[in-house]
């Protein structure tokens, strides 16, 4: 149970992280590499703030917000300077773990000791049960791993209901737009540079509130901690869309959380069963292979079925 | 809305399997759902080794009977911390706290809970306790079917006779024994009536000294001696315990042994101590506990002396006795502790198997050589403690791949198995542990020292739950070895990794001891293994005199980069990790990571037969490996002085064995 509650709140925490790399790849079709980079950058950012003093809720924010900033400045390199939009990602990325050291002073700040989100969720889980380990279905389970959970959970529904309803607002569909024919678009009128920039900024922020609520999760931020994360959460996306099939922006949206969410379970499993640790990558990989595979076997199968 | 259930359908059935099968692997985890769990009390009188222990064994014990706290029964803890007063209130809270039992540790908690508990509203057990029948809770030696209905536990009396037998059997000539004691105090009269039964059994004579105060210790046990005692014996006395010193140290002087009725008092001196396990008459209290929560009467429990004998053995000691004492070799592997002729510890000399069998896991996050040797070092380490894989433990080896949302449900899956023990190896993974886990032991090694990994505290008094081995390079050992090589040196460089916390942190390290040795640290910043080429030619034009490279990941990964930087500015370089001695440095100073992991695992051991995380300080790798590749030296034209050489663990291409 407790490894089931812990990969639920790893994939919610990474969906943030799919769901930033879905606004880049898929609405604006920009392979936006400054991901690797955000993540940390929220991490770092919300560490050294925690380790201040500074209240976890405004802590996570402000590591949010400094990843819209660096969304923003992937953006600006791209549309003002018109640099190739992979060059402006990688621009921003190496000169992020440059500014993650900055930031952090050291490569790796602890949190055991501090206030974050995670000590916050298990005194509220205490208060609430009364005690600290609480029987789910028969199983024993931390309080603190509820609440954990159950916070992240109302973060990532917020992030997506809010997604959501901003896609479909006027702005959110000409940033669409921009995604998928630019020169219509301009066309209408709408400045596609900016479209860009406030869509990367939206990422980027969605990535390193991921990176924060992952460094506080996990008790430490890394300077490394975001180096491969981008693939993972790309991985995320894809999987989800095979899933539902369509791309359309609710079901996409959908997709994300249940791609990341049943990516991890599977890794749990994996883990579970006390696979050899060498051959894990591997099997990640057939794993993603087969969720990309899996939906269109059983498409063509009940289409076949549906002929005959 | 249709279309979206259609379409999200599929994703939502594998989420519902995934989980499914995972919580179908858990299922021998779900406890049996029964009505109501039990809920207990320990309540303890002050935190005092001999009560810890008693806690913990009696933790333990219930552990194994199915009575797991927060699982299958709720279980509070209490301590009185030496204040009566405060005990009094914790015994008022337990009996109107909604409890089905107290279990109770150490004379005064059960005199205090007796009294709060006159009604028998709740069944008490107690343990730890030297004497239960003259602690006034109604209980009587000569009518033991008197008593109350709600009471049961356990006496431990000091194994007076017992301690006397083996003096004996180590002296077979001893006639005279002389004691301190002091008059004012029951259980030492109590102990020494024992006493005088069995030597006069023995056909030894006893000579009694007795005293008042502490103060008269150190002149009683004088007279004693000059009065012709050949050993001095020291039993439950509280006086005479708390100045075991002034016994110990006539007793040296005139090459005769003293004897104790407490395992500790070897430590200070004395020859031979034999008490009590605590964490036995823990174990045994537990047992009466978890019988009685399975529907035994308490009253249907005799009230016995239950005495788990724990022996120590000083070696020191016994090599400057005056008459030929020895110590038989089946008492030798009976002794639970051994102090060696040099003073110290001796580990594993008698390996008492676990009390259960332990779930050990071990997750790392990646693999890399230093890993890997400290993993072999934890698996030989285990062997070698003489724990038997199978019967006393099981060991699991995660890895993360470097991924470290994969470690992270390592650790959860870890939980979820309910390992006992978690073996941590890199600095990541003991930061998460100590994230994740309060409950139950983690033994790091190669990590950083945890004290700048996030724990707060000091070496000896730190998170309870953590022990370990950390890894510090031998900066100040290699600066010596330096100055010998290059007498004239002043300047030392090293590449850093600034993205690594051990990089940055043995580089300030590393600073520190130069300074303190006279040299100038000249450290060049790399942030990939493509970048340390460059980084190192920048480090030779910088006027150092020698490259000394700390250890990384990044470096290690690169290093023949930094060879060839140094060779074409014709500098000698040093390392601190073994196999770069292969790969181009001239002298390596290292510390022996299969040693740490060892060490680490020895700890472990220690945990599983009954030690506390808790009061095992945190230490660093004391073994260190030199070697010398003198191919290289001869390459570079470089003079390895002759005692150098002499001391090294390994040599490299020495002259006269080709190559």
């Amino acid at each position: 149970m407790t490894l089931l509650l812990g990969s639920l709140t790893i994939g919610l925490i990474l969906t943030l992280l799919a769901l930033g790399v879905y606004i880049s790849f898929r609405i604006f079709d920009f392979p936006d590499l400054t991901a690797d980079g955000s993540l940390a950058l929220g991490a770092a950012v919300s560490a050294v703030l925690l380790v201040q003093g500074l209240h976890p809720v405004w802590a996570t924010l402000a590591g949010a917000a400094a990843g819209v900033l660096a969304g923003a400045v992937t953006g600006l390199l791209h549309t003002r300077f018109r640099i190739n939009n992979l060059l402006s990602g990688i621009l921003v990325m190496t000169a992020l773990y440059s500014t993650n050291l900055y930031v952090m002073g050291r490569s790796n700040v602890p949190l055991l000791s501090v206030r974050s989100l995670n000590s916050l969720a298990e005194a509220a889980g205490v208060d609430f049960f009364g005690r600290a380990d609480i029987s789910l279905f028969g199983w024993p389970v931390m309080v603190r791993d509820l609440t954990m959970l159950g916070c992240i959970a109302a973060v990532v529904l917020a992030a997506c209901g809010s997604l959501y309803l901003f896609f479909r607002t006027q702005v959110g569909t000409a940033m669409r737009a921009t995604g998928e024919n630019p020169l219509m678009i301009r066309a209408l009128g709408v400045p596609t540079g900016w479209m860009i920039v406030v869509g990367l900024m939206l990422s980027n922020g969605l990535i390193a509130l991921s990176g924060s609520l992952l460094a506080q999760y996990q008790g430490f931020a890394d300077v490394q901690m975001g180096i491969g994360m981008m693939v993972w959460g790309l991985a995320s996306v894809i999987i989800g869309e095979a899933l539902v099939q369509s791309r359309k922006l609710g079901l996409t949206i959908v997709g994300c959380v249940m791609g990341s969410v049943l990516f991890r379970l599977l890794i749990a499993i994996a883990l579970r069963w006390g696979l050899n640790p060498n051959s894990l990558k591997l099997i990640t990989a057939v794993f993603v292979l087969a969720a990309l595979v899996l939906p269109s076997l059983i498409g063509q199968w009940t289409r076949r079925k549906g002929r005959a | 809305m249709w279309h979206g259930l259609k379409r999200t359908s599929l994703g939502l059935i594998l989420m519902a399997l995934a989980a499914s099968v995972l919580l179908l692997s858990d299922r021998p985890q779900r406890s049996a759902r029964n009505n109501r769990r039990p809920r207990a009390a320990i309540f303890s009188f002050a935190s005092r080794p001999t009560l810890d222990d008693s806690v913990r064994g009696c933790l333990d014990a219930l552990a194994v009977r199915g009575f797991e706290p927060g699982l299958t029964m709720d279980l509070e803890r209490f301590n009185a911390e030496n204040d009566l007063p405060t005990a009094n209130g914790i015994a008022k809270a337990i009996e109107s706290g909604g409890f089905d039992m107290a279990i109770t540790f150490s004379t005064p908690a059960l005199q205090v809970m007796a009294a709060a508990n006159r009604e028998g509203r709740i069944v008490h057990v107690f343990g730890t306790v030297t004497d239960p029948f003259v602690s006034g809770v109604g209980l009587c030696r000569t009518n033991l079917a008197s008593r109350p209905a709600w009471l049961a536990g356990l006496g431990t009396f000091q194994p007076v006779k017992e301690v006397f037998v083996m003096a004996r059997a180590c002296f077979p000539a001893l006639k005279t024994v002389g004691v301190v004691w002091c008059t004012s105090e029951t259980c030492s009269e109590a102990c020494l009536k024992l006493a005088r039964e069995k030597c006069a059994e023995l056909g030894i004579t006893l000579l009694e000294a007795p005293v008042q105060s502490s103060v008269e210790v150190l002149d009683a046990a004088r007279s004693l001696i000059s009065r012709g005692a050949e050993a001095l014996w020291i039993g439950g006395d509280n006086i005479v315990e708390t100045s075991v010193a002034s016994v110990v140290k006539p007793a040296m002087e005139a090459g005769i042994p003293v004897f104790a009725n407490e395992p500790a008092h070897a430590k200070a001196g004395a020859l031979l101590g034999l008490g009590a396990d605590y964490y036995e008459v823990g174990k045994a209290t537990g047992d009466m506990a978890a019988d009685i929560l399975n529907g035994r009467k308490p009253a249907s429990i005799p009230i016995e002396n239950c005495v788990p004998q724990q022996l120590a053995v000083n070696l020191a000691t016994l090599a400057k006795l005056r008459d030929p004492w020895r110590i038989p070799d089946d008492l030798m592997k009976s002794a639970a502790i051994v102090i060696g002729a040099d003073g110290k510890r001796i580990d594993g000399v008698a390996s008492p198997a676990p009390a259960r069998k332990w779930k050990l896991r071990l997750i790392e996050l990646v693999e890399a050589p230093a890993i890997e040797e400290t993993r072999q070092g934890i698996l030989s380490g285990l062997k070698e403690s003489g724990l038997v894989e199978g019967r006393d433990y099981e060991l699991h080896i995660g890895d993360a791949q470097g991924d470290l949302a994969t470690m992270n449900s390592l650790f959860d899956a870890a939980l979820t198995e309910k390992a006992d023990l978690i073996f941590t190896i890199t600095t990541p993974a003991l930061q998460m542990a100590m994230q994740k886990i309060t409950d139950r032991p983690i033994v790091y090694a190669l990590a950083l020292d945890p004290l700048l990994a996030g724990d707060t505290g000091t070496h000896e008094r730190h998170r309870p739950n953590v022990a370990g081995v950390y890894d510090r390079s031998p900066f100040e050992q290699m600066m010596g070895v330096i100055r010998e090589c290059l007498p004239e040196a002043k300047t030392l460089g090293t590449l850093y990794a600034p993205g690594e916390s051990n990089s940055v942190n043995f580089r300030d390290e590393m600073q520190k001891a130069a300074e303190a040795a006279g040299y100038r640290l000249a450290a060049m910043p790399a942030n990939s293994s493509t970048e340390v080429g460059d980084a190192a030619l920048a480090l030779t034009e910088r006027g150092v005199d020698l490259i000394c490279q700390i250890n990384d990941n990044q470096n290690e990964a690169a290093f023949p980069s930094i060879v060839q930087a140094a060779q074409r500015a014709r500098l000698p370089v040093f390392g601190f990790s073994t196999g770069l001695a292969r790969r181009g440095a001239i002298l390596t100073l290292s510390n022996d990571h299969e040693d740490g992991g060892r060490e680490a695992a020895l700890i472990a051991a220690r945990i599983m037969r009954g030690e506390s995380p808790a009061s095992i300080p945190y230490v660093g790798i004391t073994k260190v490996r030199l070697t010398v590749n003198l191919t290289t030296a001869r390459e570079m034209n470089f003079y390895v002085p002759e005692a150098v050489v002499q001391r090294a663990d390994e040599v490299v291409g020495r002259e006269g064995e080709g190559k």
